[in-house]
């Protein structure tokens, strides 16, 4: 089952150390998939839906196959660049800052995939 | 003869001096010219570090390293810019590199090839070996082959495209389908086989590792292509005859032969089949930094010819108040600062779009490499008999304009580039 962005980030915001991680490295994140009006941004001030109140740091192009792919951890991040199934803008080096936050996502996603709908 | 005796002690000792670029913020804010380009902080500390570095330890060094036979090669350079920093430039801060991207590189490059485009391809082509590396965002690959670039001995990567038959067709995307690479890698156990040749491969003669293109056996065309790390010492590596060339004398350009070469396959980067969508996206980064280095030989010639029509008098006055002169002097500048915006611009996409567009790079490169031959002999013909003489390096200049114009994508390749962005093949 996939899971949206919006319920992802939401479920990973209530942890502290997530939260505190993301706003050390003053990260923000705009997750914008191909159809209209699903886009969400993310900080550490929350998670909301539509056009990001201040300028984020780093955008991610991607549907939402894709990111469930990504985020299931069954296709690297870079290799979905590579394979121009995700478009990044911002910061390339900022990239690199998401590395020790995707242990912690991908859990999260197999945590609320398994859960039965309700 | 007036000005000759100050131009040979400038050029012997290396006091030419830079005029003020477009990139070079503090000139111009000095000279009160507003600039579209700030460089962050860091890329400006680095490019006057380069700049001094090229100044004291390189340009001593470049007229004998480009007369030493062809399959020397100056550690001693090497060693030196390792101490800077110039091996681990992109290597993120937490790793102890210098974390700058390829704005940063370019910039570099530009600085040491404006002394010694060999130099900078040693410097370039082991950055370009790394990249796969530093892409793959793969922390095991990354744990094996990075601390290398960081000890206190210098060590160099290389990157593995070209064949004999195969080489351009890996960089048009309408010849994707059809790309191929003899070299091919047949999965066996826990890994691959490599067999294949690879030539021309800047630094191959040195390097420890190197980044491999390979098709998987029975996988022809793109889709097949594949990446792989592959250690220079790995049983049934041979390094073969280094070439003599024109000019980059000083960087060597190396047959590379693989025979039932075992690679594991925790050393492909990407995937299986990932190799021509990483190359695309490689090719960016190569293509920028080479336009820098362009960019750079005919800031170095330019230079030269700068003081040459400074200090020659001809009916009274410097060459330079000529308007013959003038008006080359000025369309070579022009030029050069022309060539150096292209660039900027293309590092600057390249370090904020994963993946970057491929227009702009192309068309850096393109341009770049066409106005370095320009400038180039433009330079050397006015500077008459002595242009044509090793000892002014103008000459050396003319022959490195013509290096950058074949590898990373020649004019006809890059041209391609830029027609499918602009119809749209490619974004």
């Amino acid at each position: 089952m996939t899971v949206d962005h919006r319920t992802l980030f939401g479920a990973l915001l209530a942890d502290d150390d997530f939260t505190a991680r993301l706003k050390d490295r003053g990260l923000s994140l705009y997750f914008v998939p191909p159809e209209p009006g699903a886009a969400v941004f993310v900080s550490s001030d929350g998670v909301a839906a539509g056009e990001p109140p201040f300028p984020p740091t780093l955008r991610f192009e991607m549907g939402q196959d894709t990111a469930h792919e990504i985020w299931s951890g069954r296709l690297p991040l870079m290799n979905a660049v590579v394979e121009r199934r995700l478009a990044i803008k911002g910061p390339v080096g900022r990239v690199r800052q998401l590395a020790d936050l995707l242990p912690a996502v991908c859990a999260t996603y197999a945590e609320l995939s398994a859960r039965p709908r309700s | 003869m007036k000005g000759m005796t100050a131009m040979t002690a400038a050029v012997s000792t290396g006091t030419v001096t830079n005029a003020p670029t477009l990139s070079d913020t503090a000139a111009l804010s000095a000279a009160a010219m507003p600039s579209l380009f700030t460089l962050p902080p860091e890329v400006e500390r680095l490019r006057d570090e380069v700049r001094e570095f090229a100044r004291t330890v390189v340009r001593p060094r470049v007229l004998a390293n480009d007369l030493a036979p062809h399959d020397d090669f100056d550690w001693e350079i090497v060693r030196k810019g390792h101490e800077l920093g110039l091996l681990r430039m992109t290597l993120p801060e937490e790793f102890g590199g210098r974390g700058v991207g390829v704005l940063g590189v370019a910039v570099a490059l530009e600085e040491l090839a404006a002394v010694c485009a060999s130099t900078a391809l040693v410097f370039g082509a082991s950055l370009l070996g790394q990249s796969s590396v530093l892409a793959s965002g793969d922390p095991a690959l990354q744990a094996r082959f990075v601390p290398g670039f960081l000890g206190a001995e210098p060590v160099l990567a290389c990157n593995a495209i070209t064949e004999e038959v195969a080489g351009c067709d890996l960089l048009i995307p309408e010849n994707s389908p059809h790309a191929q690479e003899v070299t091919t890698a047949r999965r066996e156990g826990d890994g691959y086989v490599l067999n294949g040749v690879k030539r021309f491969i800047t630094n191959g003669a040195v390097a420890e590792w190197c980044t491999v293109f390979a098709n998987l056996e029975g996988h022809p065309g793109a889709d097949g292509l594949t990446t792989f790390v592959v250690p220079l010492d790995s049983e049934g590596v041979t390094r073969g005859p280094v070439a003599d060339k024109m000019g980059y004398r000083a960087c060597l350009g190396t047959t590379l032969v693989f025979e039932d070469v075992h690679v594991p396959a925790a050393n492909v980067v990407h995937g299986e089949g990932n190799g021509w969508n990483f190359l695309t996206m490689q090719s960016n980064q190569a293509r920028t930094t080479v336009a820098a280095i362009s960019t750079g030989v005919a800031r170095g010639a330019f230079e030269i010819a700068r003081q040459w029509c400074g200090e020659r008098v001809q009916a009274g006055v410097p060459l330079y108040r000529h308007q013959f002169s003038a008006r080359k002097l000025a369309e070579m500048s022009v030029k050069i600062d022309a060539a150096r915006l292209l660039y900027l611009q293309a590092a600057h996409q390249a370090d904020n779009m994963l993946p970057a567009p491929t227009y702009g790079p192309a068309a850096a490169k393109l341009f770049a490499d066409r106005i370095a031959i320009e400038v180039a002999e433009e330079a050397m013909s006015m500077l008459g008999a002595r242009g044509y003489c090793r000892e002014y390096d103008v000459e050396k200049f003319v022959r490195e304009s013509f290096g950058a114009r074949i590898y990373e994508g020649t004019p006809e390749v890059l041209a391609l580039a830029v027609t499918g962005a602009l119809y749209g093949h490619r974004a």
